[in-house]
Order: structure tokens, then sequence, then C-alpha cells
């Protein structure tokens, strides 16, 4: 799907998988320059990380960053890092801004734009495109 | 009495199943839990070990016809179900580690997973005792309900958190055209955490004509057990998620408790 | 042309962090088109589009016939027919099949 869309030089496309494993699993990733990789610091959103990273990396994603969510402190970061076996690339820290925007059905970009998440956020695209 | 709980992904269902299987322990019913996802979620819950056993491998066989379960679906389970700690027993469709999207070199490559997954989509679907329960685990989304997963009968709980994306979903499966007959939609609010939560849920619900059987509380005692892998059955029962869904399942027995002829009076 | 690919497990607030990472990336100035392969498409609320209008988002997929001609498009054409503008440099498309109750 992805292999016919027209190599316009700047664009950027950004695909949201659906959750679970099988939209990987089952993909053409030769067509994914980056897979980014959401996890929450628990065993079972870690287990799900660990086989998506597993998957793309089967398939030849080369570049996979890994961001932990909801992080609210350093015991969530360990915990993560403990459940996952590998440290994070981007770590969004536990906003409440978030959970008002989610609440209201908006975007964290137009409810909060200054709000903490948003900020790294700000910064996993710096890493993605290189800004 | 069957229970099947559908939502979306993230909203608390495996927890929720977990929940009410250690409620029908507590009360020494029987239970079978069935884990419909292709990822690991109902059996760390409840205290398995997370493996990729694709457990009912070999229990449906290609015939002239299509497939065939080899036995009912209650001899499907006797075969196969693990037992949980507790007395759960536990059956899940498999975890998947690799796919592709190529069904026919996919069923090649795996003949087992494929024949496991038949087997669980039609036993999970239909598996109901007269004196016991099963409780079905469905895949966060749509695509298990739309492909009929609920079964024809029981009750399917939907899950719905106090977030717009949550109740989006609920609205979406609600409205996926004519529910089974022999199943009753209710709805279970969970992750509550102040009464405006509870409002939003139930406000939502009853938009949608969907009665809320349940507000299950945000629970730190719940979060601290799944970070530490203690299994749900061995929780605290005067928990607060845990006494809510003790009145879930008051609720549910009431709902598979055969209508009562009014005498005399 | 980068094009990235957002996953995890469900809850983990992937969709909010491709929504908002789409929305940052368009305001740097760049054009961003997003696709929302979830047969549960909540992409557009963490675009801010708002719950009405991602309810009532069209799926590519919904409206290309199993053997007409939509089949034959390119996505480029499928994206030119079917997506949502969401901002400035921004557009959605939903490419996956809404969920009805199947038949039998």
């Amino acid at each position: 799907m992805l292999a016919s869309l027209e190599d316009k030089p700047g664009r950027v496309v950004i695909v949201d998988l659906g959750g679970g494993v099988m939209t990987v699993a089952r993909g053409d990733e030769s067509q994914i320059d980056v897979l980014v990789v959401v996890v929450e610091p628990y065993p079972r959103s870690a287990e799900v990380a660990r086989r998506l990273l597993a998957m793309a990396a089967e398939k030849g994603i080369d570049r996979r960053i890994v961001v932990a969510n909801r992080i609210a402190g350093r015991e969530d970061l360990d915990a993560v890092e403990r459940f996952l076996g590998v440290a994070p690339d981007v770590v969004i820290p536990d906003d409440s801004a978030v959970a008002a925007a989610d609440r209201a059905g908006a975007s964290p970009v137009d409810h909060d734009p200054g709000s903490p998440a948003v900020g790294v956020v700000r910064e996993l695209a710096s890493l993605l495109l290189d800004y | 009495m069957r229970v099947v709980l559908l939502g979306k992904g993230g909203s608390g269902k495996s927890t929720l199943a977990g929940l009410l299987c250690a409620e029908i322990r507590s009360r020494d019913g029987a239970v079978v839990a069935f884990d419909a996802d292709t990822v690991p979620g109902l059996g760390e819950v409840l205290g398995m070990p997370a493996t990729d056993d694709w457990m009912l491998a070999g229990s449906a066989v290609r015939d002239a016809g299509g497939w065939r379960l080899e036995g009912s679906a209650a001899d499907v389970v006797d075969r196969c179900a693990r037992e949980a700690p507790g007395g759960v027993r536990f059956v899940q469709v498999g975890n998947a580690d690799s796919a592709t999207k190529d069904f026919e070199l996919y069923r090649a490559r795996y003949p087992d997973r494929w024949s496991a997954a038949v087997a669980f989509n039609t036993v999970a679907r239909i598996y109901d005792e007269e004196d016991g329960w099963a409780v079905v685990d469905l895949q966060g989304g749509t695509l298990h309900v739309a492909s009929g997963m609920v079964g024809t009968d029981g009750v399917a709980l939907l899950v719905v958190e106090p977030f717009a994306k949550s109740v989006l979903t609920a609205r979406r499966m609600a409205g996926m055209g004519t529910w089974p007959p022999g199943v009753r939609l209710a709805g279970v609010a969970n992750k509550v955490d102040s009464a405006d939560d509870e409002a939003y849920v139930r406000d939502a619900l009853e938009d949608l004509g969907v009665p809320m059987w349940a507000s299950v509380p945000l629970d730190p005692a719940i979060k601290r057990a799944e970070r530490a892998g203690v299994p749900l059955v061995a929780g605290d029962p005067s928990s607060p998620a845990r006494r809510a869904v003790a009145r879930l399942v008051d609720q549910l027995e009431q709902a598979g408790a055969p209508a009562e002829a009014v005498r005399g009076a | 042309m980068t094009k990235i690919a957002v996953a995890g497990k469900g809850g983990s607030g992937k969709t909010t962090v491709a929504g908002v990472l789409a929305r940052l990336v368009a305001e740097e100035g760049r054009d961003v088109l997003t696709v929302d392969a979830d047969e549960n498409p909540n992409l557009g609320i963490s675009l801010g589009l708002g719950v009405e209008a991602t309810y009532g988002l069209i799926s590519a997929r919904e409206e290309m016939l199993p053997d007409g001609p939509a089949m034959a498009m390119s996505m480029e054409e499928v994206v030119e027919r079917f997506a949502t503008q969401a901002g400035e440099r921004l557009k959605v498309v939903q490419v996956r099949k809404f969920d009805h109750f199947r038949p039998g």
C-alpha cells in the first residue's frame, strides 16, 4: 500500500498501526523507515513491545525507537527497563494534561501545547527527522 | 453462564476477566477462562507463565466440508485447558511472534497454529456450561466482535474507560448491526477515578441504550499486583475493584438464573 | 520522504503519540500524511478533529468495492479521494474496513 505513494521529498508519512502485533506481523514492512514502539511500565505492555521489536528486526526495519509512556518516576522507568530488557529512547511523563485532553476528546496539542508530554513528543520529532 | 468481555484495547478487559475469575472461584464456582488475543494477556493476569503454546493445535481437522472440531467443545476444553492458580481452567488461542500477510503461506508454514486458531474460534464462541462459567476475553477492538466471537448466548460486557476513545469504541460496537438475540449487552465502567468519570461513562452508555452493570474504580492495588506479577486470584478480596466485581458477579448470576414463575399471590 | 510506523499494545498511548507527533511535524512546516490502519480508528481525535468528525470519517476500504475499479487505485489516488484535511499541511486517511457483524 505504501509502496505506491509518491516519493515527495520532505513528505512525512505516519502510520498508526493499531494495537497488538498482527499488523506488524502481517505487514510488508520493507516500506517502513522507522518503527516507533510505545510501551508502558507493565509486564504485558512490555511483552507486546518486545515481540514488536523482534518482529521488526526480523523484517529488516533497522530503525526502531522505543518510547516509554506514562512514566511517573524512577520506579516506572526501571520497570520498563526491567520488563523490556532495554532502556527506552524517549520518556514521556505521566501528564495530567494528556489525560484531560483524552477525556475531552481533544488533541493534547490543542488542549495544552505547553504540557510536558507534548514537549517530549517534540523531542521525538527531532529524533526521527533530524531537525 | 457465558460472559464475554469486549471494548477498546487497554480498557481493562483482561484485568476484569481475571477479577471475575477470582470472584467466581472464591464462591467455589467452576470457571474456564478463554484468551482470544494473540499476545500474552489474560494468562499473565491469572498467574500463568506467558508461553507461545497454541493449546488447541490439532483440535480442528480439515475435512471435505472445511474444518471439523475433534469432539465437542467440552471435550476439547477437557483435553487442552491448563490449570491456572486458584483452580481457574485456562485456554488461550496462542501467541504470535511472527506471521505473514499471505494466509496460504501462513497455513502451510504453521499448520498447528492455524488449526489451533480455528479450533479456538469455534470453541470460544460456543462453550457454555450449565453449572459453571465461561469467561471469554476478546482482543481489543471491533474485529472479534464483528466476526462473531461473542457467540449467540450469555452476557457481553462492554468495558468502557472514562475517555473519549473508549466511549467512541463502545458507540461503534453498539452500532455494529443487529446483535444476536440471545446475547445481553451490558456496560461496565472501568478505571473510574471520580463521580464525574462514572457519570461520563453512564451517560454515554445510556445514549447507546446499554445498561451499566458495574462501575469499577481505579485501584492502585490492581496496578501493584500486575507490576509484581501476582495473580489476581491471590489478591485482596476487599480491594475496591474486587468488591465492585463481586457486585457484578451477583448481577451476572441473576441474569443467568432461569426466570421463576410467580406462584400463588 | 520518511515513513514512520507507530505500534504498541492497545492502550499504551500509541495513537496519542502518533497524532501529536503528526501535528508537531506539520507545524514545523513538513507535509504530513497520517494513515490510520486500525479497524477501530481513533487517530482523528489525537489529530484534533474531535469525536464527531472522527466518527464520521469515511474509510477508504469501505468505499472501495471488492471487485470494482477503485481497487486498482494507487495509494496516491486513494489519498486524493479519501483523505481528510486535519491542518494546513496535514491529512489523514483511514484504510481498514469498518467492522459490522458479518452474516453467517
